[in-house]
């Protein structure tokens, strides 16, 4: 196992899940779009918000990739398999915590259950684990985070052989 | 006595709605009981629609797509049966907005009260600018700031090509097949919308059209097509949709109707051989057969003057103005 190779991984994984989650927004399955929230936060400009929040996504990626990392060497072992179970685990953080109690906490134009219609636009909140953005958005979160999850521990585990 | 004032708001520069359409009410004597509805559908209203509150906003929801209504001053908003709606009443010197906004393949965004409304008076100054820089001063100038209008409301702004209808499958003849979706641009009018653009000093759309029909040509040529679609592309793969409203009698009278466009063409004809003031005169017919907006669909019943087909019609309000053109030109 290598620092080096977790973060290959995450950087592929990432770009898996992205474009997993912009299929699925094609195919009418999802209005998730990470790199709009995550832009959102930093700019009120939608061209410029999507760039951002492309960027803040695979340092994000990065990121979670380095504490794959940690976990795959407190286990002693690593590998797609194991990936897997950590990507659903991600899935849903990432669904509930993240971003109904994180996110909007830092994001300044997120609304909240609690927010009233004052004079600042606001972003639709996500709810429970996505369910605002489209009935089948959990499962698209789900499939997105196996898949690099998958990927991160594949590269982990390659690198270990 | 209210003023209804309907916008479909152009994006300020901030993080604003993609789309959003807005009615002010505005009362101006008197107190007015008013009731609004909505009943949001997608995709011809045969995707499954889900209709729920989110805090204080009814949102509409349905695959990648999402319709939310926010009301300020419009009643206490009730969510049933499929729609959205409230009663309230109006008085002098209230106002009363309400915004549908729509997301595709996005989170919503739900505006506050002051940005629509600072939105829709700018929308409403941008387009009395617009139509203030038109050229033409002859006598009909309010019909043909109003045929100027829809043919830019009729501009697919990420493209430049102009759309024959705003509407789909509004027969020309009630119960006949002739119900096509008109949200293509005919290369039949080209022509006819550069000659209109170019009369009424638009140079910017006039360019964006003629690259549009340059680049859309040029991936079928030699061949052309009969229509191609706004965003250039010539494959238009025809489906039947399940709308039945004028497949029996539902009251409109009439078979199929006359074209308007032949009848300012006639105007035009008259003018250009030198009958102007029977010219003149049938402008004016032709003139108080537009609906309360000045608007005209494809046809019009000759009997009840119903309007059958799409609407409002480009070719129509291209006829109508290069119409006007001609009668205010000057003699030779």
């Amino acid at each position: 196992m290598s620092i080096g190779a977790a973060l290959v991984g995450g950087f592929a994984g990432t770009l898996v899940l992205t474009t997993i989650i912009a299929a699925a927004s094609q195919l009418r399955l999802t209005r998730m779009d990470i790199p709009f929230l995550l832009g959102t936060a930093y700019t009120d400009d939608r061209t410029r918000a999507r760039v951002v929040g492309y960027a803040l996504h695979f340092v994000a990626g990065l990121v979670f990739a380095l504490i794959y990392y940690a976990a795959f060497s407190a286990l002693g072992r690593s590998g797609w398999a194991l990936g897997a179970v950590f990507g659903l685990v991600h899935a849903l953080f990432a669904g509930t915590a993240l971003v109904n109690v994180l996110l909007p906490a830092v994001h300044p134009r997120m609304g909240t259950p609690v927010s009233a219609a004052n004079s600042s636009p606001l972003l639709e909140p996500p709810g429970f684990m996505l369910l605002n953005y489209g009935r089948t958005t959990p499962a698209v979160t789900i499939v997105a985070h196996l898949a690099y999850g998958a990927i991160v521990g594949w590269f982990t585990g390659a690198v270990a052989r | 006595v209210v003023r209804v004032t309907d916008a479909m708001n152009l994006p300020g520069c901030g993080l604003d709605p993609s789309r959003e359409l807005a009615r002010r009410v505005e009362g101006l004597a008197g107190r007015v009981p008013l009731r609004w509805r909505v009943e949001p559908r997608f995709g011809y209203g045969l995707a499954a629609t889900r209709l729920e509150m989110r805090g204080p906003y009814p949102v509409a929801t349905s695959g990648s797509d999402a319709l939310a209504v926010c009301a300020w001053d419009a009643g206490q908003v009730r969510c049933d049966g499929g729609g959205v709606g409230a009663d309230f009443e109006t008085r002098e010197g209230a106002r009363s907005t309400i915004a549908l906004v729509a997301a595709h393949a996005e989170p919503l965004v739900l505006p506050g009260r002051a940005q629509t409304e600072a939105r829709t008076a700018a929308t409403v100054d941008f387009w009395r600018r617009w139509a203030a820089d038109l050229t033409y001063a002859g006598p009909w100038r309010d019909a043909v700031v109003r045929s100027a209008l829809a043919l830019k409301l009729l501009v697919s702004a990420p493209s430049g090509a102009v759309a024959a209808a705003a509407t789909t499958s509004l027969p020309e003849a009630v119960g006949g097949e002739r119900n096509w979706d008109y949200r293509y641009s005919w290369i039949r009018d080209s022509s006819f919308t550069l000659e209109a653009l170019l009369q009424l000093g638009r140079h910017a759309e006039a360019t964006s059209f003629f690259w549009w029909f340059m680049h859309a040509t040029r991936l079928t040529s030699p061949r052309l097509q009969v229509f191609y679609r706004l965003d250039g592309g010539a494959g238009a793969p025809e489906r039947t949709l399940p709308l039945d409203r004028y497949s029996g009698d539902d009251g409109i009278a009439g078979g199929e109707g006359a074209f308007v466009c032949c009848a300012f063409w006639l105007v035009e004809a008259l003018a250009i051989t030198g009958r102007r003031a029977e010219a003149a005169s049938l402008m004016g017919e032709l003139l108080r057969l537009a609906n309360d907006v000045g608007l005209y669909a494809e046809e019009i019943e000759p009997v009840t003057h119903d309007f059958l087909g799409n609407f409002p019609q480009a070719l129509v309000h291209l006829a109508l103005i290069s119409a006007a053109a001609e009668i205010g030109a000057p003699t030779t």
